[in-house]
Order: C-alpha cells, then structure tokens, then sequence
C-alpha cells in the first residue's frame, strides 16, 4: 500500500490527465473542454508554487552559508549582499498597492538590477568573438559551411554590410529562407517526432523521471 | 540633470563597470554585483508570482466562492513537504500534476503544428516560391531528417543525405551565431551609449 | 614560433580592446548609413494595417529585462503603430518582465496623444506562471486567469476586459518572446486549436529558427534592434532603434579581421607542416 501511494498513484494521475487531455483535444464537448481548462488553470497555479519552492531552496543555501557552514568572510558576505536586495526588492514590491509598476520599484528595478542583468549579459559578446575567432577556421566542408553563414548574415544585419555590397542583402534573405529554412524545418519535425514519442511513453505511464527525482529519506 | 538622474547615471554606471570587471580578470566587486543582481531578480519573480499566479488565480477567486481553486492551493503547498526527506513522497502529487498537464496541453498540438504544419509550409514553398529555392528548401529538410536518424549506420546513400543535411545544419548554426553575436554585440553598445551620454556627458562633465 | 602560428593564437585581450574602440567610434561619431527593409518587416506592418476596424490583438509578452535594448525599438514602434490603428490589444506576460517592458515603453509614448484610452482600448494584464499552461490557459478562458491588471486595478471596471472570453475575441497574436523555442509553442496553443497567426518580435538570434513558420504561420517578425529600426523607419515614428543600429555597425570589424587572420595562420602552418614533412 505504501508504494501504491508514494509511486503508482502519482504515476497513474499522470496517465490520466495526459489522457484526458487528448480526449478534449479530438472531442468537442463543453464539459470536458470546461473541466480541462480549470485543470490549466491549476497547472499555472502549482506552478507558481513550484517556482516560490526554488527561490526557498536559494534562500535555504545563504542562511545555511551564514549561519551554519564553515564559509570564508567573503563567502558570508556575499550572502549578507544576496539577503540585502532581495529583501529590499521585496520590501518596495509590496510596500505599495501597484507592486512592481510603482515608481520606486521602477527605479530601483531599472538602475540596479537592468544594468548588471545586461552586464552579465553582455559578457558573452568577447567569449563568443574568441570563439568564434579559434573555432572557424576551413577545416572541412562543415566548418566552412558554418563560417560562411556566420560570415554573410552578420553582414547583412549590421548596415554598413548592404550599404558597401549591394547584393549582400537579398543574397543573405535568400540563404535565410532557403538553406536555414530546410535545416531549422528538419530539426523541428524531428524534435516534433521526439515529443510525441516522449507524450506517448508519458501516456504510457512509461516516464517516470519527474517523480523519481524526489529522493526519500 | 536633476538629482534623481544624477542618481540613476552613477547607480547605472557602477553596476554596469562592476560586471564589465570581469573582463580584466574574475574579482570581489563583480562577485558582489552578480550576488546582489540574484537577489533582486529572485525578489521580482516573487512579486510578479504572488501577485499574478497565486493571489490572482487562486486567493482571490476562492475568497470569492470558486471553492474548487482549493484544490490546487494544496496541491502548491504540498511542494514545499520535499525539504523534508520523510514526507518528501508527498511531493510526488503536486509534480504529477505539473507533469501530466505540461504534457496535456502541449501533447495533441504537436503532431498539428510541429509536423504536419511543417510539411504543409514545404510543400506550399513550390507554390509561393520559384522551383529552384522550393527544391533547396526540400532537399534541405529531408537530408537533415536523414542526419537524425540513429537506428542506422550512416553508410552508403544514407551517409550521403546525411553528411549533406550536416551541412545545412551547420550552415545554419553560423546564421545562428552570427544573429546571437549581433544580440550581445547590441547589448554592449547599448551600455556603452548610456555609459558615455548618462554618465560620462551628463554626469560627470555636465553637458 | 612561426608568425602562423601566433596568427593562431593571438591573446584575447586585443580582440576585445579593438572591439570596444571600434564599437565606440560610431558612438561618438554616428555614421547615419540606411537601413534595407527586410520582407518579414513589411510582413508585420502589413499585418497590422490590415486588421479590421475594432480588432482585438493578444500580446504575449516574455523577454528578459536584461535585454531590454533588443526590444525597447521592436516594442517602442509596434505599439506606436497599434495605438494609430482603429484596434485594440490586451498584453500579458508568461515571462515576468514582459508586462514590465510594456508598461515602461507606454510611459515614454504617451497613448493619450494618438487619443487611446486604458481600459477601453488597451490593457495590461499582470505575470502568470506556467509558461505554455499559462498561453493554454489565456486562449481557452481569458478572464479566468486574472482579476486584477498590472496596476493592481479591479479588471471587471473595463470595457474591452468584459469584451474578450477567450481566442475567439482575438484577431491576431502578437508574440514578445524572450527565447527561440516560444514560437513553438505559440504555434500549438494558439495557430493549431484556434487558427489565429502569430506575429512575432524577438532577439536577434532567434530569427533563423522562427523563418519556419514564416509566412504562412507567422507573416511577419521583428528580430532585435535591427527588426525595431525597420519598423520606425517603415513607419514613419522615429524612435531609439536608429541610434543604436547605426552604432553597431563597426563593432565586428576586429572579429572578421581577426577571422582572416587565424584562417591565414591555419593554412600557412598547414603548408609549413607540408613542407618539413617533405
């Protein structure tokens, strides 16, 4: 009975409203249509839950590194700068009926977190220029053919590239909506393939890693 | 320049050249600025979820009578038992219900838009498009299928479509790239804009 | 070391330098060059301009705040063009900062001065979790999923939020999405079971992925600052996208020299290689 209920029910809720779900998709009754679209509305709910779970386990990690672990000063006070925004943050999101859209919010919001968002961001612009300077390189036919799409459709989207070589553009347009078009399209029909193959082992009550990765004690 | 743009120029400026350190070498300053970026960004999400999610859908509408979003507010609460390793099992509940609506909903559609539809816009490129880029299109498609195919040693005819669609593959990863370096190089020109015009012109010289 | 060799392998530190004094001259000195219109541009104007009188559009709005710059010009001129247009549109987020963006960009635009009216022909619906549960969830029953909007306000005090149920009240999807693989889903909730078309703004990296759903599906898009230049300048309602295309023009240019290099190095070293060999 116990591994009925810790495994075998979950796994057989699983199965049924991935069931019941492709029974709405190919029947049009309003019962069932109404009944699925309040289990959506529960899948939005749990999951923001789950998310206010992961920001717990955050919060969870720093006080463990402040008040338990044998970290450095630095690694304390890191966890001291962490505590200090999000409080803050939290702090001014609720302190006013507008939430996130009242001024001071806003402020803080676009002056403190926007520029070190972008910052971090905006970092990988010199790892991917190095790596894109020791990776293309006319080794094969496949990396030229990855070096000279990189090449001419960078072209095209910086202005200078049209303005200096005219037939630069409709060239790129072409190449856009031909050969990346039949690549893009394969990889989606096949990713397409792959998600009915995991819908139907997941109807199947075959897929289980989403439960198995709850570990009990 | 007032003292609240004062203020907004050298808070952008800080923040955006403690990040940028980085590029001289990994440092304390940068540490703190990505820590404190964290927690900002952990307290956003909290707001924006409480708010819209958990308070929108489910306290209100239940304080108001929709007795069944009871359900899913234990099924949420349920979640938080997996900090502890005996009722961890628990938890199971809430994530089968994640996993078999996140499923659901994307299930039917998939056969519709991510096949079916694909193959509809191949076909339909012999129409709108002339033969020639029509055949490339489909030549391209169908050699990248084959590229996927792993129950088959790739020799012979397959080999052929296989190494042939790899190419279109990786023509397509460089476009890829080249639009990924145009989005990080647009980012780092838009601080370098509000670097020069907010702080260095406005703030420090004044202009 | 042979000079090929080195060509190779050239510290990173002057790519990076040279990049950033290439980036910062069309800063200080902007370069003004004109921009070619692409057709998934016109596509998205067309689109728009289209629309019937009284349509209503549903924004989608994701995209990260961190990369604000790749969308505040898509964004800026979309909605100068929708708050011109006889329509309406009501925009949420499945990603929390993409009512943010909205809300910042209307504040600089002003929507009373094209004589558009919050509530009446526009809304602003907070963040709601779930992702593609929550794209589901606004095209089955859009009133169920929100009481309040973005301001914290009682919803059911405004007329275009009493006029819209569900996708059938919508006319067009416009899609603000902070990654590739959104049009995906954007396609199977919304295109698939409702038949709606998708107009899409997005980074600039994800514009060969969603050039397959395009034209049929998606008539039209507008990928990163450049897409939003395109649409100012179709438009005719300048905004921030000029300034910032025109300053990326020469901030490749170390890169592709760079690439030379090391492809001369490559070979050379390869034809030295050949050499002792024999």
């Amino acid at each position: 009975m116990s591994r009925e209920i810790r495994r075998t029910i979950p796994l057989w809720l699983i199965m049924g409203i991935v069931a019941f779900f492709l029974v709405e998709y190919f029947l049009d009754v309003a019962v069932i249509t109404d009944v699925k679209s309040e289990m959506t509305r529960w899948g939005t709910i749990v999951s923001g839950f789950t998310i206010i779970f992961g920001m717990v386990l955050l919060i969870r990690y720093h006080t463990l590194q402040l008040a338990v672990r044998p970290t450095s000063l630095n690694e304390k006070v890191l966890s001291v700068v962490f505590f200090v925004s999000f409080l803050a943050f939290l702090l001014v999101g609720f302190s006013t009926p507008e939430r996130i859209s009242g001024t001071t919010y806003q402020w803080i919001y676009q002056n403190m977190y926007r520029p070190a968002g972008t910052a971090i961001t905006a970092l990988c612009f010199w790892w991917c220029i190095y790596g894109g300077y020791k990776v293309f390189t006319i080794r094969s036919w496949e990396s030229a053919a990855i070096g000279l799409g990189a090449v001419l459709y960078m072209l095209r989207l910086l202005p200078i590239g049209p303005v200096y070589i005219p037939p630069l553009a409709p060239f790129a347009d072409w190449l856009l909506a031909t050969i990346n078009v039949g690549a893009t399209r394969g990889g989606t029909l096949a990713i397409g393939a792959g998600s009915l193959v995991l819908g139907m082992r997941t109807l199947l009550g075959k897929e289980t890693g989403a439960l198995e990765a709850v570990k009990e004690g | 320049m007032t003292f609240n743009d004062m203020m907004a120029a050298w808070t952008f400026a800080l923040f955006s050249l403690a990040i940028l350190s980085y590029l001289w070498k990994l440092n304390y300053v940068y540490k703190i600025a990505e820590t404190f970026s964290v927690g900002s960004l952990l307290a956003h999400t909290f707001v924006n979820t409480w708010t819209g999610s958990i308070e929108g859908i489910c306290l209100k509408p239940l304080m108001s009578g929709q007795v069944v979003r009871i359900v899913p507010l234990i099924f949420g609460l349920m979640i938080f038992t997996r900090l502890s390793r005996q009722y961890a099992w628990i938890s199971r509940y809430p994530t089968a219900l994640l996993a078999g609506v996140g499923t659901g909903v994307m299930f039917g559609a998939t056969f519709d838009a991510q096949i079916l539809t694909q193959l509809a816009m191949t076909a339909q490129a012999f129409i709108d498009k002339d033969i020639f880029s029509a055949l490339v299109i489909l030549v391209g498609v169908f050699t990248t299928l084959t590229y996927f195919i792993y129950t088959q040693e790739h020799t012979g005819a397959i080999g052929i479509s296989a190494r042939l669609g790899r190419i279109f593959a990786m023509f397509s990863f460089g476009m890829n790239y080249a639009a990924e370096l145009i989005w990080y190089l647009t980012l780092v020109v838009g601080i370098l804009i509000r670097l020069v015009d907010l702080w260095i012109k406005g703030a420090i010289l004044g202009l | 070391m042979s000079i090929y060799k080195k060509l190779r392998e050239i510290p990173e530190g002057y790519l990076g330098l040279l990049s950033i004094v290439f980036m910062l001259i069309p800063v200080l000195y902007p370069m003004g060059l004109p921009l070619q219109i692409s057709g998934p541009t016109k596509g998205f104007y067309n689109t728009l301009q289209n629309l019937p009188e009284g349509s209503i559009v549903c924004i989608d709005a994701s995209g990260g705040f961190a990369s604000y710059d790749e969308f505040e010009a898509s964004i800026t001129a979309t909605l100068k063009v929708m708050l011109s247009l006889p329509i309406k549109w009501m925009a949420w987020g499945y990603g929390t900062d993409g009512p943010v963006m909205i809300d910042l960009i209307l504040k600089g635009i002003n929507p009373a001065s094209f004589g558009k009216e919050y509530g009446k022909d526009y809304l602003v619906l907070p963040y709601i979790a779930g992702v593609e549960m929550a794209v589901a969830a606004v095209a089955e029953d859009t009133q169920a999923v929100a009481t309040t909007d973005f301001y914290g306000n009682d919803l059911s005090q405004y007329d275009l939020w009493n006029e819209i149920s569900g996708a059938e009240d919508f006319a067009l999807v416009l899609s603000i999405s902070g990654s590739c693989l959104n049009m995906d889903q954007e396609v199977r909730q919304w295109y698939t079971i409702h038949g709606l078309n998708i107009l899409e703004i997005n980074m600039a990296c994800c514009s060969p992925m969603s050039m397959n759903y395009y034209p049929d599906v998606m008539p039209g898009g507008l990928w990163g600052a450049k897409g939003g230049t395109e649409l100012e300048v179709l438009s005719g309602y300048p905004g921030p996208g000029a300034r910032l295309s025109d300053s990326q023009n020469l901030g490749l240019m170390p890169f592709l020299l760079f690439l030379i290099l090391g492809n001369v190095g490559y070979f050379g070293s390869k034809y030295l290689e050949k050499e002792e060999d024999q």
